[in-house]
């Protein structure tokens, strides 16, 4: 048995070419969940308290559910195809789904993965799909325990709040008594409640966007400056108003400034000039002066030395 | 690190037979990875390295053998202690 143990680890040892430096999803995984894939502004949607902030506890969770998601999707044989970065993203994305996370992929899951939620939706929904095949009591169970509804990111979650406010009010203005309501395409769950997002206000996003924009991590890849350009097309007019009005910032505080520096100017003047009123005339004080040290260096070479004066 | 997953993943060319049996396999090699104590990191690695022999591999092989020395070699890999040849043969309850 031994020897059947060396013989078959020489042999797969020949055909990999010793090459046992690889990467699983689980390594992925790894340093995703090391970097840290829980943030400050998680809201964890809970039904008995609302709107409470990811703890300690969904930390510790949210490594255990990843491993089971990771060791669940890798028994998937469809799976064995796709690329480890999109399939680790999609399983973080189905942990933090599960983990009843208000946004599933948040802005900053997108800077650290460099990957959005587009690029790797088919897998997610597939491996979402599967465990509520092989595990609908759980599933279920997560459903009761959700309050609100949960949101796959949170700008299209918020292009969605507006279309839907957009698509009531023409509703509201065009039929009479009942308010039609469209389906949310980007939310999951379908709660009781619905709750406004608590993600962070746009300006906040653009200006965290901007410094991501100007680091070395940027240039490195490419799939990056695709992700960056879809932002850009897709926020271009909320960056054009931002911008006007960063602006109009700009040009009213350089005119106040330029009015206080005139003020301070003028009044440097005036104290200048009050100055030089209140100082006597150089020339004159000069010619005084003069007189006076005449007067009194003779005075004492008359007192201090009489007898040299005598002896001369 | 990225470049060389996606390398190797688009390398793999599995055949059906291995295919239909891997969900067991996978399932099956976890279990004995957790009855000897093997982390899980060596456990996903062992089941890639399974996975890229089962595709360069032209001839047929014994599966199950194939996926114990696979873990024995990811375990020397990835960790500083590894089972033994005996303690292998005692967790598939051989």
């Amino acid at each position: 048995m031994f020897d059947d143990f060396i013989e078959m680890e020489a042999q797969i040892l020949r055909v990999i070419d010793w090459q046992l430096l690889q990467y699983p999803v689980f390594e992925f995984i790894n340093l995703f969940l090391a970097h840290g894939c829980l943030f400050e502004a998680d809201l964890v949607l809970q039904q008995q308290r609302p709107d409470t902030k990811a703890g300690s506890t969904t930390a510790h969770n949210m490594r255990k559910y990843a491993e089971f998601f990771t060791d669940f999707s890798i028994q998937e044989s469809k799976l064995i195809k796709c690329e480890p970065l999109p399939l680790a993203c999609a399983i973080l994305a189905v942990t933090r789904k599960h983990l009843n996370l208000e946004v599933i992929w948040a802005e900053e899951m997108t800077l650290l993965t460099t990957l959005q939620l587009a690029h790797f939706k088919d897998i997610f929904l597939y491996i979402d799909q599967r465990y509520s095949t092989n595990f609908p009591e759980s599933v279920a169970h997560q459903a009761k325990q959700v309050c609100g509804r949960q949101k796959l990111e949170p700008l299209l979650a918020q292009q969605t709040d507006k279309k839907q406010k957009s698509a009531e009010n023409s509703s509201s203005a065009k039929a009479s008594g009942s308010a039609t309501t469209q389906p949310n395409t980007h939310c999951i769950n379908s709660g009781a409640s619905v709750q406004t997002s608590k993600y962070g206000t746009f300006s906040s996003q653009k200006a965290f966007y901007d410094c991501f924009k100007n680091s070395s991590v940027k240039k490195e890849s490419e799939c990056d400056r695709s992700a960056l350009e879809m932002f850009d097309k897709e926020n271009k007019n909320a960056r054009a108003n931002i911008q006007a009005h960063l602006s109009h910032l700009i040009s009213v505080n350089t005119s106040t400034s330029k009015q206080q520096l005139g003020k301070s100017q003028v009044s440097q003047v005036s104290q200048a000039q009050a100055f030089k009123q209140t100082q006597p005339n150089r020339a004159s004080f000069k010619q005084e002066r003069d007189k006076k040290n005449l007067t009194t260096s003779s005075s004492s070479l008359v007192v201090t030395n009489p007898s040299a004066f005598e002896k001369t | 690190m990225r470049e060389y997953a996606s390398k190797t993943v688009r390398s793999l060319n599995l055949n059906q037979a291995y295919l239909q049996s891997r969900q067991t396999l996978v399932d099956w090699l976890s279990g004995v990875g957790d009855s000897l104590n093997i982390s899980n990191q060596a456990v996903h690695h062992a089941v890639l390295v399974l996975d890229i022999y089962a595709s360069r591999c032209s001839f047929d092989f014994d599966i199950v053998l194939a996926a114990l020395c696979c873990l024995l070699a990811s375990a020397k890999f990835v960790q500083m202690k590894y089972p033994s040849a005996d303690s292998l043969n005692s967790a598939t309850n051989n």
